[in-house]
Order: structure tokens, then sequence, then C-alpha cells
């Protein structure tokens, strides 16, 4: 099936590939995370990309002695802090240790994920606080009234900005935490088609993910919602925004792209243990052993079969 | 006694169990013809049906699938059983499990002590045909029309931390819906200002109901309006007071709409019933571990109702 479908990076295949080495998905859009600002902010105050922590961390500093919120936050519905997880963790342990975590091969108390933990307390003086009530268009919106500096969020942040600020928009990867992984992996979901195991009309079916697959269904995608961005390279990109056209850019160089915690792990592991073990952590940073043997006693009860 | 004439006038009805009794099988028989036959069989049957079917059997498939680890995909025959696993699990390493039944005790406590006296006191201020009573009844009345859903909304804009209106008016930064230590008691006073107004109602047309000649009789004998209160009209509506005491119930075990709405039930709103529906329902489908919360829900919800069934029982014989 794949050997008839073109036009798609081998990030793409890779994330498309089961654990037994087949392809199961046809991808059609994604959107990448990032950390997004407004240029005329940082015009105005000079600020620079950051490329390491160190300068991530001091360039935050300096955001808050100009009285800007450095990190806009917002962690009501649960998932947004995955997207801090998620990219503190490819950064500190890479994209296998990210997917071995995810399929609850490696333990939760590892000091690996214990770094994450603490390299994220480190970060937190700097986000938005009281983010537990705050939803992520509250915290969009923060940004967007230049009240905060950046945003880590995915390229949707762009849809609580008015059409004449989407120019000034802007995003940086995250930086490199840790140089012999670098800063190459991101979290990119990507949206696509499956088959059912059974299905009644095989054929027929196969048929129609390779149209879905193809470059017409990327461009009618393309038309329908300009806040993402279309997983077949043969699409017409010519409508993309200078925003969308970095995205790609930015997602066409990832040596591996991740799915977001919620998606490539147990859904259930996700929203019954995880997203309040992050919200937990928040509300109360300290106790990062108390909270992973908690994560790691109810991963093995979950992660049975 | 107050509540004679009721007593009286029940009795005054000779039973009519007696005409029937003495008359044996036979004249049993002609007295139901056939089709009075069939209208009783139907009457029992259908509604039987209907409880076993949407009640009965599937809270007995709930109490069994809490024995299993299904994820509610899959043949049946594929269900692994995994023993009280579920129930330990719960107990021993599911965080939020513990916080949710303090939750649920402090909501119906909250209601109890606060909503439902400050309902039925209204009722009493209502009751006296103030200036303008009809407008505040509307007033007090109008939140129960609305769902508890779109409550959870209305609260939003005011508890908002940095939209809201509370924060605005007062200049103070509470982050009303995020702060754990808070936002249970911010989402009681919503769900208070609803149940207020419930029990208000229900209060009122027990109050309508009171024969005045009770009142009048008090006052004749010199017992001030409070005394009136306690001491005749309070007793007299024996009947309301139960069902209000049963709604306050009922209302505090089924609380949800109010915390899914906030943030799905998470970070100090946990409820036993937005629990089960985290595991149960959406992306998680973990059936057997939700219908092990939904059990334990189902023996709290008995233990109240047993006692409520036993008290009605015990009057219904005095």
């Amino acid at each position: 099936m794949w050997g008839k479908l073109s036009g798609y990076s081998d990030a793409f295949k890779k994330a498309s590939t089961g654990d037994d080495g087949k392809q199961y998905f046809v991808p059609a859009t994604y959107y990448p995370w990032a950390v997004f600002y407004r240029k005329s902010v940082w015009q105005q105050r000079g600020y620079q990309v950051p490329t390491t922590l160190d300068q991530f961390t001091a360039l935050g500093a300096q955001m808050k002695k100009d009285g800007l919120t450095p990190i806009a936050f917002a962690d009501k519905d649960g998932w947004p802090a995955m997207g801090t997880f998620d990219i503190l963790n490819l950064r500190i342990n890479g994209y296998q240790f990210h997917v071995d975590l995810m399929a609850g091969k490696e333990a939760w108390t590892s000091d690996k994920v214990k770094k994450v933990f603490d390299t994220w307390v480190g970060l937190l003086p700097l986000h938005q606080p009281d983010s537990l009530g705050r939803t992520w268009q509250e915290a969009a919106q923060s940004l967007q009234q230049k009240k905060s500096g950046m945003y880590l969020l995915g390229l949707f942040v762009g849809q609580q900005f008015s059409n004449d600020e989407q120019d000034d928009l802007d995003f940086f990867t995250f930086p490199e935490i840790d140089p012999a992984i670098g800063a190459k992996a991101l979290d990119a979901p990507i949206d696509g088609y499956m088959m059912a195991r059974k299905p009644k009309n095989e054929d027929n079916a196969r048929k129609l993910l390779e149209y879905f697959g193809g470059k017409a269904a990327a461009d009618i995608n393309l038309k329908n919602d300009p806040a993402v961005l279309v997983a077949n390279s043969g699409a017409d990109v010519g409508g993309y925004t200078a925003l969308q056209k970095k995205a790609a850019e930015l997602v066409g160089s990832a040596t591996e792209i991740a799915q977001f915690l919620d998606r490539d792990t147990r859904p259930d592991f996700a929203s019954t243990v995880i997203i309040p073990a992050l919200q937990q952590f928040i509300k109360d940073p300290k106790d990062i052993g108390g909270l992973t043997s908690s994560i790691e006693n109810q991963k093995k009860s979950i992660f049975t079969d | 006694m107050s509540d004679l004439p009721l007593i009286q006038a029940d009795r005054a009805v000779p039973p009519p169990a007696s005409t029937t009794s003495t008359g044996g099988r036979r004249r049993r028989l002609r007295l139901l013809s056939r089709t009075d036959r069939v209208v009783i069989t139907l009457m029992v049957l259908v509604p039987l049906l209907l409880v076993t079917g949407f009640v009965w059997l599937p809270a007995a498939a709930t109490v069994l699938l809490s024995g299993t680890n299904w994820d509610g995909i899959g043949p049946l025959n594929e269900i692994e059983f995994v023993g009280a696993r579920n129930y330990s699990d719960v107990v021993t390493i599911y965080p939020p499990f513990v916080p949710a039944i303090q939750h649920n005790l402090l909501w119906l406590a909250s209601l109890f002590v606060v909503a439902t006296p400050f309902g039925m006191f209204l009722a009493v201020l209502l009751d006296k045909e103030l200036r303008g009573s009809r407008f505040y009844q509307t007033a007090l009345y109008l939140p129960v029309v609305l769902s508890l859903a779109l409550i959870g909304f209305v609260w939003q804009l005011l508890y908002s931390r940095d939209q809201g209106l509370i924060n605005a008016v007062f200049g103070s930064n509470v982050d009303w819906y995020g702060d754990s230590n808070v936002n249970i008691w911010a989402v009681m006073v919503a769900s208070g200002w609803r149940h207020v107004g419930y029990i208000m109602l229900l209060y009122l047309a027990g109050l309508k109901g009171v024969d005045p000649s009770l009142r009048e009789a008090a006052a004749v004998d010199g017992a001030s309006e409070s005394r009136t209160f306690f001491r005749v009209v309070f007793p007299v509506l024996r009947p309301i007071n139960i069902i209000v005491l049963v709604v306050t119930v009922i209302e505090s075990l089924r609380a949800f709409d109010l915390v899914w709405v906030v943030n799905k039930g998470r970070n100090g709103l946990e409820l036993i019933s937005a629990l089960v529906t985290q595991n149960v329902v959406g992306e998680a489908s973990r059936i057997g571990f939700g219908s092990a919360l939904a059990t334990i829900m189902l023996v709290v919800s008995l233990v109240f109702i047993t006692i409520y069934l036993a008290t009605v029982m015990r009057e219904n014989r005095e």
C-alpha cells in the first residue's frame, strides 16, 4: 500500500510505522508544536531567538525584568502541559526514549524522567502562574495582548490572532538542552486515515486510502483548513502563509516526529493517569519522587497486555 | 395534635380489602373481568420489564464488568476476569479516589447545611406575600431552569482568573477554578445557587398548602412567629421535609455536570461520578476499572436509599 504513495518524507513514514515494521497509517494533515512569539515585541526589546537552554532561561529572566510574563501557560484542560513534558523529554532523553517511555517499556521512576521534571521545575518560575484555571485560549490571548513573551503550543495558536496580526506571529523550535541529542525532534501530531482490520470491501477501501494519501486530497484539505499543514509534499502549497511555510520547513528538517503524549501512549493511561499527575506536578512541583512512583504504579496496572 | 385531620381523613374511607377478602377465591375471580386481568398483567409486566431492562440488568452488568479488564472493544469472549484487582487498584494506587469521596461528602454536607436551609428560609419569607414576592420568586427560581452545564459556563465568566468579573471588580488575583483549595468551594457556590431556588420552590408549594387556621390558632395562643414555624408549621410539613431531604441527597450524589464543564473533574474537583465518566467514556475506555468505581458509587447510593426506604416504610406502618 505505501509503495503506491509518493510525496512523504522519511519522518512521516517512520511515524506511520507500527512496532512490527509495517505501515499502518496514511498521513493527511499535521501541525508542529513550537515556541511562538510576536515579532513586534521581540524587535522592540531586541530579543534574540535562544538556541540553548541557558539562553532560553536568560531570555526568560530578561523578559521578567521587562515586565512581561516570559512563558504563557495554561493547563485547565489537562493536555497542554503534555506538550511541555514531551518537548523537554525529547530534548533531554531523545526520541527513542520518548517512544519507549510511551510504550510502557521504560520506568517512569527512572532518573531520566526525574531529570525532565527537574528541568521543568527550573523553568516553572518563568511560566504564567495559576495555569490550572486557564484555558489555552486565554493564555494565547495574553501573548496576543503582548503581556506574555512566548508560548509553547501547536500551530493552532494562530486562531486567537486577528488576520492582520498573523504576520506578526513567529516561532522557533524549543532550544537544545543536550548537545548530544540536539534540537531536531519535535511534536507534530499527524491526522490521517486507517483501515479497519477486516473491511467488507477491502479493494475499494485500499483505493480510497490511496486517494486520501494522494495529491488531490491534500489540496482539498489545505483549502478547507488553513491552520494545518498537509503531509504530502506534492500538494500545491502556494497558498501557505509565511508562518505555514516556516512550520513546514521546520517539520521537513525534523529527524523524528513525535505524535504528542496522548497519541504516543495508551489513551487510557494518558487521560486517567498522566493528566492528573502533570496537574499535580504543576500544583506542587516538590514531590517528584512520589509523583513518578505513583505514575509507575498505575502504569503497571494499565499496561498488562 | 396538629396533623389529626389528615389522619382522620385517611381512616374515614373504610379499607376496601375488607369486602373482597371475605368473598374467597370464586368471588374475586368474578370481580376481575377478562379485560381487567389483561390490564393488570400489562400494568405490572411493562414497568417490570422496563425496570429490569434499564435499571437492574445494566447495574448487574456493571458489577460483573468491574471484575474484568475489558477495554470496550472486541468480542465479549475476549474479556478477562481479574477478580478484585480493579477495586484494590482504586483504593491503593489511584490518587483521585480519596479526594473524590471527600468531595462528594463535602458536597452533601454543604447542600444540607447551607443551601437547603437557606432555600427553606427564602420560601418562608416569600410566603409572607411581601411586595414584589413574585419577582423574587422568579429571580430565585431562574437558575433551576438552566442546565448545570450552562451554569458552569455562566460562572466561568465570573470566575475566570484573567478575564473574570470577580477578579476585575475586586482587583483580586484568585484563581477560582484553578486553585485546588478554592475551586471546590467556588463550584459549590454555583451549584448552591441553583439548589436554593429548587428547594425554595418545593417548600413554598408546601407552605401554601398549610391550613391557615393552624397559624391563627397558634397566634391566638400567643406563640411568636418563629415558635409558630418550628412547633406548628414545620411538623405539619413533614412529607415535604422528607422530599427536600431526598432531593438534597440525590443532588449531591449525582453532582457531575458542573465539575465536568469546569475541568472534567480533575485538580481539586474530583467526584466519583466524574471519575467514572473519565474512565468509561471517551478515549480512556477503561470499562472494567470504571465499572469498579461505578459499583462503589452504587453501594454508596444504596446506603442512602436504604435509609430513606426504611424511614418511609416505618412511617407507613405507624
